[in-house]
């Protein structure tokens, strides 16, 4: 009888140790960020089936503004040929790419977005509007997106850093996943431009 | 390096070691404290205004398990009102739990913005495009007379038929029983018991296990969970030893307040913000 109970408390002991080495854990936390890529590559992509509507609604109005018009419908299909998928955050430098070219599309809508000011029957037009509306509340989720992302794989790299799981992670082969930086570098070096003649 | 400690530059080290703390007092601002299903901190409601709110939220509520809060704030500090709202959103978990059914009506009044902030669930019922249009159309408006009660109770009107609208899951009536009451005082309540039956030791395991696996079955794996078990049917044993068969005390059960809290509803940044 106490044979069996020795025997019983190292089954205990030996779920204990096996669950202390962090696996389950790197597991969960793996998980986590693989659900928080995936939201911002559903919002990235929701964000780029709207822009060739808002680009014919905007051609409607403002043809004149072909340059920027130019601009967004180059960022968007290069967008476009890179593959989202969800093994990206495996690779730091497609992800980087990745990265690159969704900010350029970033910065592209904006400069859109000011130059739609100088049309007031484009702002006013019905289409144009909800258009508007879509945009933003997609830039918004995409904010949010990238939020969780940086802080799932925060989350993620510290615990496959700290002391029993680093083991773990090295035997499972778990790596540290990519964090997202400021969207556009090369946008924030350089000073804007304001060009006050065209006013 | 001593000389330069003296009682003047003790001062000034106070003022530069003190100054983050000033800059962060000023520009975040706190989320506030869900105090009931609308909290004006700016004091533009009068009680009774507040109270018709409430009351028409809590009906909606209740007709469909839907919680909608409405939050006024004199400004958002530094943050705008997306980023504000969205951390708003994630501490007071506004709507049901998987059914995502919140919204949050949030007026930053010296700012002039004010935004509509859509929990998962009903990003169908209120897209975008609607939200903005309640803004613009029904909200905006009033606000510019000056009639922010007006405003808030028209928009409000038009969200709740939105959601009147929209096929939600029934609403539930909420269990009353604490299942990790059951974890808490179960383990020792069937050590005690069974330990007049079998070895002390044995009786322990047992419980410790059954429990154990009732607590992974409902919470999932943690060492929290088997210690916690553990602990208690060891307690259940020793504590009878120790005193014998006295007053036993029942226990307390976390009271309800009647107050109102926000049911565990995840937001991801769907709606739409305006300005006046």
């Amino acid at each position: 009888m106490k044979k069996k109970v020795i025997q019983f408390l190292f089954l205990i002991l030996g779920v204990f140790g096996f669950s202390n080495c962090g696996y389950n854990e790197i597991q969960r936390k793996d998980e986590a960020v693989k659900a928080a890529w995936a939201e911002v590559l559903n919002q990235y992509k929701r964000r780029a089936d709207l822009i060739p509507q808002l680009v014919k609604v905007v051609e409607g109005f403002a043809i004149q503004e072909r340059e920027v018009l130019i601009q967004v419908t180059e960022a968007r299909s290069k967008v476009g040929t890179i593959q989202a998928t969800p093994e990206l955050i495996n690779n730091p430098e497609a992800f980087q790419k990745f990265q690159r070219a969704q900010g350029e599309l970033s910065s592209a809508l904006q400069r859109l977005m000011v130059v739609v000011e100088r049309y007031p029957e484009l702002k006013s037009d019905k289409n144009f509007r909800d258009l508007q509306a879509q945009i933003e509340g997609t830039e918004n989720r995409i904010a949010v997106a990238r939020r969780r992302y940086i802080e799932a794989v925060q989350d993620y790299n510290v615990t496959i850093r700290i002391f029993p799981n680093v083991i773990t992670a090295r035997i499972f082969g778990y790596t540290e996943k990519p964090q997202f930086q400021v969207e556009n570098p090369e946008q924030l070096e350089k000073p804007p431009e304001i060009d006050f003649k065209k006013k | 390096m001593f000389k330069m400690l003296n009682k003047k530059n003790y001062f000034i080290y106070i003022i530069i070691f003190l100054f983050p703390l000033y800059l962060l007092s000023e520009e975040f601002v706190p989320i506030p404290k869900l105090t009931g299903r609308v909290v004006d901190l700016t004091n533009t409601l009068t009680s009774s205004e507040i109270q018709a709110l409430s009351k028409k939220l809590e009906n909606l509520e209740k007709e469909k398990g839907s919680q909608v809060v409405v939050l006024l704030i004199p400004t958002t500090g530094i943050e705008t009102i997306e980023e504000y709202s969205i951390k708003v959103a994630e501490k007071w978990k506004i709507g049901r739990a998987g059914v995502d059914d919140g919204v949050i009506l949030i007026v930053a009044k010296d700012d002039r913005k004010l935004r509509i902030e859509v929990g998962y669930g009903l990003e169908g019922a209120i897209p975008d495009v609607i939200a903005k249009r309640i803004i613009e159309e029904i909200i905006v408006p009033e606000f510019k007379k000056g009639n922010f009660y007006a405003g808030i109770d028209r928009g409000i009107d038009a969200i709740i038929t939105l959601i009147k609208g929209e096929e939600l899951p029934l609403r539930e009536n909420k269990k009353d029983s604490n299942p990790s009451l059951f974890l808490i005082f179960g383990p020792a309540v069937a050590s005690f018991i069974l330990h007049f039956f079998i070895n002390t030791f044995v009786a322990i395991l047992i419980t410790t296990l059954v429990f154990f696996v009732f607590g992974v079955f409902s919470y999932g794996f943690s060492l929290e969970l088997l210690g916690l078990v553990f602990i208690m049917s060891i307690l259940g044993v020793t504590w009878y030893r120790s005193k014998g068969f006295g007053s036993s005390s029942s226990g307390g059960r976390g009271s309800f307040s009647g107050g109102f809290s926000g049911g565990g509803g995840s937001f991801g940044g769907g709606g739409a913000s305006g300005s006046w």
